[in-house]
């Protein structure tokens, strides 16, 4: 290379490559886009269930004081007013104590009271 | 070698830096400036979609895969159409003062044998040397060496008329 030589790619440097167009923004596939709406509508259900499961069983404060009667421990048994889960399992690993209270609360309305005269396994264990 | 995966910023950052170089590279198999930057995407894109394990000094890969890419890309638009060596010049930026010399460069460039073109464009806008361009062509250092001089006399000779004018050299 002599010095015409480097002074011929002188002036080509001067010659500027174009530049190229700005790189687009990375597209999501369409599976992409079905993963996130499934992982979307999971997470809904997860939470939906929780709160369902949360507020299913916690009026039954009043059930502690009402007279259970035969008729209410067969729906309690329906599954209408059983304990909520997710409450007693914090019960279960915080207080021990206060998980036995509440199950035995719950037990009145959920289990057939056996010292009432009229209830049926009274009568039955009669007979 | 140690290889990685570059993340989204480094080929961004790639991109900017070494994109009219690879541009032109690209354009030296396509001669088409819009073949050209789809290329550029193509490879680029692949590497956004994080797939693609790179060396730790990744240029040197970049240039190989816009060579295969550009490759591949012109054997598809042989297929649909034939090229179209006379296609509007806009592989250079220009001024009003340089647009004819470089409409002038553009052309002489197609008219090159590819081979030449190739080392021209690694040469002169990707700065690499001899040997590195003789490495990344697969071929020898004297016959890349002579390509480039052979090129370089045929430009000479086209661009004589904007080299005496000096409307170039400040």
């Amino acid at each position: 290379m002599d010095q015409d030589d480097r002074h011929f790619e002188s002036f080509l440097r001067d010659f500027q490559p174009r530049r190229p167009r700005a790189l687009p923004a990375p597209q999501t596939t369409a599976s992409t886009r079905m993963r996130r709406l499934a992982a979307g509508f999971e997470l809904a259900a997860v939470f939906g269930c929780s709160i369902w499961f949360l507020f299913r069983g916690s009026p039954p404060n009043q059930t502690a004081n009402a007279i259970p009667t035969e008729s209410t421990a067969t729906t309690e048994r329906t599954g209408e007013h059983l304990p909520a889960l997710v409450p007693l399992t914090g019960l279960a690993i915080q207080d021990l104590v206060r998980l036995d209270a509440a199950l035995t609360r719950a037990s009145r309305s959920v289990l057939p009271d056996l010292q009432r005269k009229d209830s049926t396994l009274h009568l039955l264990a009669k007979e | 070698m140690a290889e990685r995966r570059l993340c989204a910023d480094e080929i961004r950052q790639l991109y900017d830096q070494h994109g009219p170089a690879l541009l032109a590279y690209a354009c030296s198999f396509v001669s088409d400036v819009a073949t050209g930057e789809d290329v550029l995407h193509q490879v680029f894109m692949r590497l956004l979609q994080g797939n693609t394990i790179v060396p730790e000094a990744p240029v040197a890969y970049l240039y190989r895969a816009v060579r295969n890419a550009a490759l591949n890309a012109r054997r598809t638009v042989k297929r649909e159409v034939a090229l179209d060596l006379d296609a509007p010049s806009s592989m250079f930026e220009s001024r009003d003062s340089n647009r004819e010399a470089a409409l002038t460069l553009q052309a002489a460039l197609l008219e090159l044998p590819e081979e030449q073109r190739e080392v021209v464009v690694l040469r002169v806008w990707s700065g690499m040397t001899l040997e590195e361009a003789a490495s990344l062509t697969g071929v020898s250092l004297s016959t890349t060496a002579s390509r480039y001089r052979y090129a370089l006399d045929k430009l000479r000779e086209r661009l004589r008329p904007y080299r005496k004018e000096g409307s170039l050299e400040q």
